[in-house]
């Protein structure tokens, strides 16, 4: 089964906290809620329009 | 279990030592690095600490690293090379691996990454950061440090900062829809007015048919303009709807040729970065080197082996010459056969020859070790470069497929467009009839009209009304398109309609919630954890190191805080104790940091510590560490004054 954007995000952020660099760990975080945003919006657009 | 590997340190140019220093270290051991004052002995901890925490990026490892002299305030590693010259190198070579440091005033290069952790976890000196803590109860700094607490936390924030924005956007397009009703409520009411005013002309226009007759010519015209200019309202209300609509379609079409762009956009600037990385690789002079580097090895060895195999020639002659010569003090030389040679002088070259043989068979081992090391890069190379092809054909068939999409949706959009500019044509072309016709009817009415008082009277209250009802609907148009406009919010740069912007903008803030609930959780397991496993190790250690002087140590768990119970369950405050004490706590929370969250890291570094304990307790912390060094495979390293150069003693159990 397709996994939810709950999900999806839960697994980004972990992977960031896991193996990203201190210095750049916020700015990876913030890099994968705008992919994820992207995501929804896209989502929002292409397919429910 | 017994680890007793050896593992060669080379340290270049490091700190105080100049040019190259060896040291020969054990693992499972515990190595007493002796030396006099200035001799080095601290620039080796150093340099290990840099190899093993490189690349450092944390507030508070940067500040350790500062005070252990390995960066300086600008993060950089000069004060790790050696005044007399330009850069420095540290390496540490065992049967498994080989990590190695290049160390320049700007920065470190090392293949393998450290763990800026080591610092706090894997150095016990004057400047460990539990030592300069120890005062301050409170160690959710450890915990936090330790645990990936800390880094749940930054992530929360970054979280805690996109939700604010969402639900501001969420308030934003809230707003726009009270705007939007608001909206709508005008044009309903401008919709009943419309009706309003058509009904009553109608009514008009039932008792105006009621009057006495008149020209029938001019009567059925009256009729016929009067249907026709209705038919031409319907008409232009009906093409205005399709306009409106495809317009909207085409913005559709216009946000999917933007989503694709920027798809595009990316996809071409991977593919840069591919094509650059593959050129590089396989242009570049990585893989020369390499491949030179290995034919340069591959002769060594041939060289080395033609050399062994005339040595072991050689030794096979003095071998069979020594094995005759039972009973006897001299023989003939084996290799000349002319002069005599004492049969223990002849023993003696044969050992060298033997000793030469074996040092010859020793480089052969080490350069076929580097062989396979450089093999190993080699082929990592190549299968990078096979990768990186792999995924370039990937990427350039997306941008074909991307590219081909944007040309077919920018073609849609121009067929839609060249619709609309018909549709437009229609509209002005029944506005000019309309207009027209309009003009005709109000002479017919007016002609009519003037037959007939009661009828003019009629007709100009008809014609007032169709006035009125005119602007009516143009207000209605008017305030369809201001709708239309309102209804459309632009997100990421791409125009949705508000309906979609708070649905989208809702369900974020709904996966943010959830995200910031789960992350609170993650945060307060990770500090229970990290707690409750130091806790484990402390009672043991305290157990084991006999530190009389505390009954029990432990971290509370809701307050994070040290606490320090004397015999008789009495609680004293840390600030409280007194510095010898002080030292012992610290300690042992040293080791039971290094135990609990770095044990699999070999390298434990103690730097001039054990000096502040009376002999007794550094022999009882000496036997302890030796004991873990044995069963873990650690490689503990003291430093200590002492001799008269630098020498390493091993501490075995």
């Amino acid at each position: 089964m397709a996994k939810s954007l709950k999900e999806l995000i839960v697994e980004d952020v972990e992977k960031a906290v896991r193996e990203s660099q201190s210095k750049t760990l916020s700015q990876d975080v913030e890099k994968t809620l705008k992919m994820r945003f992207k995501d929804l919006l896209k989502g929002e657009i292409l397919e429910r329009s | 279990m017994r680890f007793l590997s050896e593992v060669k340190v080379t340290l270049t140019n490091v700190g105080g030592l100049s040019g190259e220093n060896v040291i020969r270290l054990r693992k499972g051991s515990v190595n007493i690095i002796k030396a006099p004052n200035f001799a080095g002995k601290s620039s080796i901890v150093k340099g290990l600490a840099a190899l093993l925490s490189w690349p450092i990026s944390d507030n508070i490892t940067a500040e350790i690293a500062q005070r252990l002299g390995i960066i300086d305030k600008r993060g950089r590693p000069e004060p790790l090379i050696n005044i007399y010259s330009d850069q420095a190198s540290v390496e540490i070579r065992s049967d498994q691996e080989v990590r190695r440091a290049n160390i320049t005033r700007g920065s470190i290069i090392s293949e393998q990454p450290g763990d800026e952790k080591f610092l706090i976890t894997s150095i016990l000196s004057p400047d460990a950061e539990v030592l300069v803590r120890i005062n301050e109860a409170d160690v959710s700094w450890l915990i936090d440090k330790l645990s990936f607490a800390n880094r749940y936390e930054a992530t929360k924030k970054v979280i805690r900062n996109a939700l604010v924005d969402a639900k501001l956007n969420l308030e934003r397009i809230e707003k726009r829809g009270e705007e939007i009703k608001a909206l709508r409520e005008e044009i309903d009411e401008l919709k009943g007015e419309k009706e309003r005013l058509s009904n009553e002309i109608k009514g008009l226009e039932e008792e105006a048919s009621n009057l006495p007759p008149l020209d029938p010519a001019l009567v059925e015209r009256r009729d016929w303009l009067t249907k026709e200019l209705d038919r031409i309202r319907e008409q232009r209300e009906r093409l205005n709807d399709e306009i409106r609509r495809d317009k909207v379609d085409i913005e559709k079409e216009e946000n999917k040729i933007k989503e694709t762009k920027k798809e595009l956009v990316d996809i071409l600037k991977e593919l840069k970065e591919v094509e650059a990385e593959l050129d590089k690789l396989i242009k570049g002079e990585k893989k020369k080197e390499l491949d030179e580097a290995i034919r340069k090895i591959d002769d060594e060895i041939g060289e080395l082996q033609k050399e062994a195999l005339r040595v072991e020639g050689e030794l096979r002659v003095y071998e069979g010459a020594l094995n005759i010569a039972v009973g006897v003090k001299e023989i003939r030389c084996p290799l000349c056969g002319k002069s005599v040679i004492e049969v223990s002088t002849l023993k003696g070259i044969k050992d060298e020859v033997k000793a030469r043989l074996l040092r010859i068979k020793k480089d052969i081992t080490e350069k076929q070790t580097d062989r396979n090391l450089l093999q190993g890069e080699l082929s990592q190379v190549e299968d990078k470069i096979k990768q990186l092809g792999k995924r370039l054909s990937g990427l350039t068939g997306r941008k074909d497929n991307l590219e081909g999409s944007i040309k077919r949706l920018e073609s849609d959009i121009q067929s839609a467009q060249s619709k609309l500019q018909a549709i437009q044509k229609q509209i002005d072309a029944l506005d000019a009839k309309y207009r027209k016709l309009n003009e005709e009817l109000e002479d017919v009415e007016k002609r009519i009209g003037r037959k007939d008082e009661a009828r003019r009277r009629l007709y100009e209250k008809i014609s007032e009304l169709r006035q009125e009802l005119g602007k009516v609907e143009r207000s209605i148009e008017t305030k369809m398109n201001e709708l239309e406009t309102l209804n459309r919010i632009e997100i990421e740069e791409v125009t949705v309609d508000t309906d979609k912007a708070k649905k989208v903008y809702t369900e974020w803030s709904e996966v943010l919630d959830h995200l910031t609930e789960y992350l609170e959780k993650r945060i307060e397991e990770e500090r229970l954890g990290a707690v409750r496993r130091f806790n484990e190790g402390v009672k043991d250690l305290l157990r084991r190191l006999e530190f009389k002087e505390f009954e029990d140590v432990w971290i509370d768990e809701k307050g994070l805080e040290l606490v320090v119970e004397r015999r008789g369950g009495k609680r004293q405050p840390i600030s409280s104790l007194s510095t010898s004490e002080k030292y012992a706590l610290a300690t042992l929370l040293q080791i039971a940091v290094k135990e609990t969250y770095m044990p699999r890291e070999p390298f434990f570094l103690l730097d001039g510590t054990l000096l502040a304990f009376d002999k007794e307790r550094a022999s009882s912390i000496l036997n302890y560490l030796s004991e873990q060094a044995s069963k873990r495979g650690w490689i503990v390293c003291i430093s200590e004054v002492g001799g008269e150069r630098l020498t390493v003693e091993y501490l075995t159990r």
